[in-house]
């Protein structure tokens, strides 16, 4: 086929390509880097269970870049993203994890949600030499060099909740949770608080994921009577079980208090999370300038979108954080990245956060209690900043 | 009498699993045991039930409207799915299992697309406690049960005293002797079909306040009623009976003793362990 | 047998196949090494779908008992023997639980439908116990497998690190594990096992041992599916609870479906294409990609019940086949 090129369009063509690159040298220095914009790679669920929080969790990255970029970019430089869904398979998330890295060779990956992920992730950017960001509220302990989170950790959510509660609520608890790390090592927390201060722990029980029926568990917190109903179960088991303690009529009795709901979870239990008190870094109603703006903007970009709790929260601040640290280190290259993170400031919508030197953000300790049927939650008590604690143990 | 009364909530915790795990499976027994077809949308045809309570609030109707119109509506499109795949693929039972998984990827796709991918609250039709020999039970649960009763009976009577009964359980042993007699085959597994889907349907407007509701929940009932039909054995109703009530009082039962997923476990090998010796099933004939 | 152009075919194949690292840089040869391994455990399906009649809807139990064998022997074990001893048993458990269950379910003459519901509970279950198993990592999985090498005695080693290198590795594997699965499906093992798939109480009349037979073939099917399991746990350094999903169990399906059952070329064909397709095409439609594969599942199901390379060979070069689409009678057709 070749000899059917005409010679004319042969010379066209070359003209075309000399003359391009005559523009690109012709620009002075600093044009010419703002032609190659920062890429920002974001790994979120929109497919499988996860999709729940991920797409949220990305419309909040997008706004993060809008913002970013009308103010000019990262040191003059666009930012771009490259966006990948990671089905909620870590299987899945290793691969494009690579594909981020490898094929698109962006200079950050920012996102996914359960600690599986993370963990999937995290095993391919340190290896691969690349700063990963990991926005959600896990159990703590994750330290690998380059992977820096801005979700909260456990004595972030109960150091300040639990000493309230038993000063406000009472000092009997029961706990439940879904049987996996996080909620085996948050009790830890909270159950060496509770018994410090004199109170007492009546129960403690984990189940597996998507249990259909927890009545025999409500029995028994109906037969123990305590104050406190501690939920650290997550996700459609928490909701189900909270539905199910509510048509037992038991909420007259016990209160609920959980750092594992947030609005998204609230907001599918209707009339029955009436009265949950709830622990988090971030909520919707927080009653600042910064998170009006921030709550009020991102609507009109998503009009869709009802609900922004503290895990799509943290996906915007783990943005804008590996934005002011690419400014910081000038690109994403590893050693000056990996210096870069730790002491970046930001004014987040939840309040001032920074990154500590344990790669953890320090973030804002608050509690909420939810008062309408829409999920929405009105700020009971705001503690302020809380450094976060963290044993390595992953 | 604390004892007593924990252990008559205890009970009655038992028989709400039960119910419910019967009202889930029943349907998919009576297709797989007249039809020979696995139905591996049937989680997404509960799951329809139960978004058609929350399209009914939506519109602003209560939610007994919802659960008295999600039959109706499954039942229907039961129908229409007999007729665009299943009709095509009877002689080819594997192939049947392919196009129904195919389709519970889509019938997800499209609920999340038509409701959002978050969960969904619905009001609750009945709430309040009820009074038991002095123990308070709530309400709702003690319907379930008496539904799910009334859902056994009738089921019995139409497969057992009815005319469309009788010809069902001719297809159920010889379909081509039963099409030889005039029975119109095709007529009757498209009924059977609509039938089961309604049944599904239903069960998942009942269980709406019971459960999370979200496009992803469909897969986790699917397995559960697997369990129930493979316990209970193949082509019988008595047998979806008796896996119910085996699966659902061994996992309470159970649970108190070893972890509830060790409970399943065991459930599973024990099941495997007797299809080596009654491979119709405990129950089947 | 073979026709011109289906050798010509072939031979075109193995030589895209030999020279792509280079031209395709270095995330798709890594994509094309994980479509490898996929390939293998689709074969592994294809065994015994393909050639027993017998549709595993849990295949990935296997796949992940191998993969979780390996990770577990990995992080707990140490010497330069490991590596072997984790294939060697992410060969054998699959095999002993293959066996197991043949014996309680092919025995019991429970095949068709019924025996592809209960190895869907057999995957859901596994997968529920290793999300709550806590000593198996939980739903968080294990990390830390380390990637290929090859051991020699007193230290002596190769790693084998580069993305390239792992390619052809796995290319050799690949190939070895083909070379064996056809040979088994031609042998006479293989041949009785064709026709117990067509008509299983014919070839119980001609003093054949059915059930026995079709336990083998599981076990076979359940090995290779362990060792690709175990590959690929080297290969991505990770192994997490969704190994042993349902969702996986059914990507599988598809892949061999879609590369034509009963074929063993197709199980890789199909495993490629979809895995490469995947990976373009969610690119832009990440929410729309589950629509397309669910509507996918039922095309194939409908108009292309031979896959990609069993239409393929029903092209004019070859003679016809007289092979009716109907299901065999032990798929539980009539």
């Amino acid at each position: 086929m070749a000899n059917t090129i005409t010679r004319r369009e042969l010379l066209k063509s070359v003209g075309y390509a000399t003359g391009a690159s005559v523009a690109t040298l012709g620009h002075p220095a600093v044009l010419r880097a703002a032609a190659q914009p920062a890429k920002m790679g974001i790994l979120v669920s929109l497919t499988g269970v996860h999709a729940i929080f991920g797409e949220t969790m990305l419309h909040c990255a997008q706004y993060a870049q809008k913002e970013i970029n009308d103010r000019g970019g990262i040191e003059g430089r666009k930012l771009d993203f490259v966006i990948e869904d990671d089905e909620t398979d870590p299987k899945v998330g290793i691969e494009k994890a690579r594909k981020l890295i490898k094929r698109d060779q962006v200079d950050v990956v920012v996102g996914s949600i359960s600690s599986a992920m993370r963990n999937a992730v995290g095993s391919v950017t340190t290896k691969e030499k690349r700063v990963y960001l990991y926005p959600t509220y896990y159990e703590g302990g994750y330290c690998h060099d380059g992977v820096f989170i801005t979700g909260a950790v456990p004595n972030q959510q109960v150091e300040r909740f639990v000493p309230w509660i038993m000063e406000n609520v009472g000092k009997t608890f029961y706990i439940a949770g879904s049987d996996y790390i996080w909620p085996r090592e948050t009790s830890k927390v909270v159950r060496a608080l509770v018994e410090k201060r004199g109170g007492s722990i009546l129960g403690e029980e984990y189940f597996p994921w998507n249990t259909p029926d927890f009545s025999s568990l409500v029995n028994r917190v109906a037969s123990t009577k305590p104050a406190v109903m501690y939920s650290l179960l997550i996700g459609s088991d928490s909701v189900t079980f909270l539905k199910q303690f509510h048509n037992f009529g038991l909420k007259k009795t016990t209160r609920i208090c959980t750092s594992g709901v947030a609005e998204k979870e609230a907001a599918g239990l209707g009339e029955a999370g009436i009265g949950i008190v709830s622990s988090q870094s971030y909520f919707m109603s927080i009653d600042t300038p910064r998170n009006k703006e921030f709550v009020e903007g991102f609507r009109r970009m998503f009009p869709n979108e009802k609900l922004v709790d503290s895990i799509p929260e943290g996906m915007y601040n783990g943005v804008h954080v590996a934005a002011l640290a690419l400014a910081k280190a000038g690109s994403g290259d590893w050693s000056k990245l990996t210096k870069a993170v730790p002491g970046i400031r930001y004014k987040a919508p939840q309040g001032d956060i920074w990154m500590a030197d344990n790669r953890h953000a320090a973030l804002n300790s608050i509690i909420a209690e939810a008062y309408n049927e829409k999920g929405e939650f009105r700020i009971i008590k705001n503690f302020g900043v809380t450094p976060p604690q963290v044993n390595c143990f992953q | 009498m604390l004892e007593l009364g924990s252990l008559l909530t205890q009970f009655l915790n038992g028989a709400t699993l039960v119910s419910v795990l019967i009202l889930i499976s029943i349907g998919l027994a009576i297709i797989f045991g007249v039809m020979g077809v696995i139905n591996l949308a049937h989680g997404e045809f509960f799951i329809l039930g139960a978004y058609t309570v929350i399209a009914a609030d939506v519109l602003r109707l209560s939610a007994w409207w919802g659960i008295a119109l999600a039959p109706v509506v499954v039942g229907l499109f039961g129908a229409l799915v007999e007729v665009g795949i299943i009709r095509f693929l009877y002689r080819r039972p594997l192939e049947t299992l392919l196009a129904t998984w195919g389709l519970s990827i889509v019938i997800r796709q499209l609920v999340r697309i038509v409701f959002g991918v978050g969960y969904r609250a619905s009001p609750h039709p009945l709430l309040g406690d009820v009074r038991v020999f002095g123990f308070t039970y709530p309400i709702y649960r003690v319907f379930l049960m008496a539904v799910c009763v009334a859902v056994i009976a009738i089921t019995f009577y139409v497969f057992y005293r009815t005319d469309f009964g009788l010809k069902i359980r001719a297809i159920t042993q010889d379909v081509e002797m039963a099409s030889a007699l005039a029975i119109n085959t095709s007529r009757m597994y498209l009924s059977t079909f609509a039938l089961g889907s309604a049944l599904a349907g239903l069960a998942g407007a009942l269980m709406t306040p019971e459960i999370t509701v979200s496009p992803e929940a469909g897969v986790n009932f699917l397995a559960r009623s697997f369990f129930v039909v493979i316990l209970g054995g193949i082509g019988q109703l008595a047998g979806v009976l008796g896996g119910g009530i085996v699966v659902g009082e061994l996992e309470t039962l159970l649970s108190y003793l070893i972890s509830a997923t060790t409970a399943q476990a065991a459930v599973l090998v024990i099941a495997i362990i007797i299809i080596r010796f009654r491979p119709r099933g405990l129950f089947g004939g | 047998m073979r026709s011109q152009p289906a050798r010509l075919l072939f031979a075109a194949g193995v030589l895209v196949a030999l020279a792509l690292p280079p031209v395709a840089g270095k995330y798709y040869t890594e994509l094309l090494s994980q479509a490898l391994i996929f390939g293998i455990f689709a074969m592994s399906l294809d065994l015994l779908w393909g050639y027993a009649g017998v549709l595993n809807f849990g295949h990935a139990a296997y796949f992940g008992l191998g993969g979780y064998l390996v990770a577990l022997l990995a992080r707990e074990v140490q010497g330069f023997d490991q590596s072997y001893l984790g294939y060697a048993l992410a060969v054998l458990l699959p095999v002993v639980l293959a066996g197991a269950l043949g014996y309680f379910l092919f025995y019991s003459h429970v095949t068709g439908v019924y025996f592809t519901i209960i190895t869907l509970v057999v995957t859901m279950i596994f997968q529920l116990i290793v999300s709550d198993w806590y000593w198996l990592g939980g739903m968080n999985g294990l990390l830390g497998v380390p990637g290929f090498a090859l051991h020699g005695p007193s230290g002596l080693g190769w790693e084998f690190d580069s993305e390239a290198q792992v390619y052809y590795v796995l290319l050799v594997v690949s190939a070895i594990c083909y070379l064996l699965c056809r040979y088994i499906v031609r042998s006479p093992f293989g041949l009785v096992m064709a026709a117990t798939k067509d008509n299983q109480e014919r070839t119980e009349f001609f003093g054949y041992d059915t059930a026995y037979l079709t336990t083998i073939m599981f076990m076979i099917s359940a090995g290779l599916a362990g060792l690709s399991g175990a590959l690929y746990a080297h290969f991505s350094g990770f192994v997490s609870p969704p190994l042993f999903g349902l969702n996986f169990s059914t990507d599988v399906i598809v892949w061999v479906a879609v590369g034509g059952r009963g074929t063993l070329v197709g199980a890789f064909v199909g495993a490629v294409l979809v895995n490469l397709l995947k990976a373009i095409i969610s690119d832009f439609l990440a929410v729309l990609w589950l629509l397309i594969v669910g509507l996918f599942f039922i095309v194939t199901v409908f108009f292309f019940p031979d896959g990609i390379v069993g239409t393929l060979r029903r092209t004019p070069w070859r003679a016809p086949r007289p092979l009716p689409r109907a299901a065999s009678m032990r798929e539980g057709g009539v």
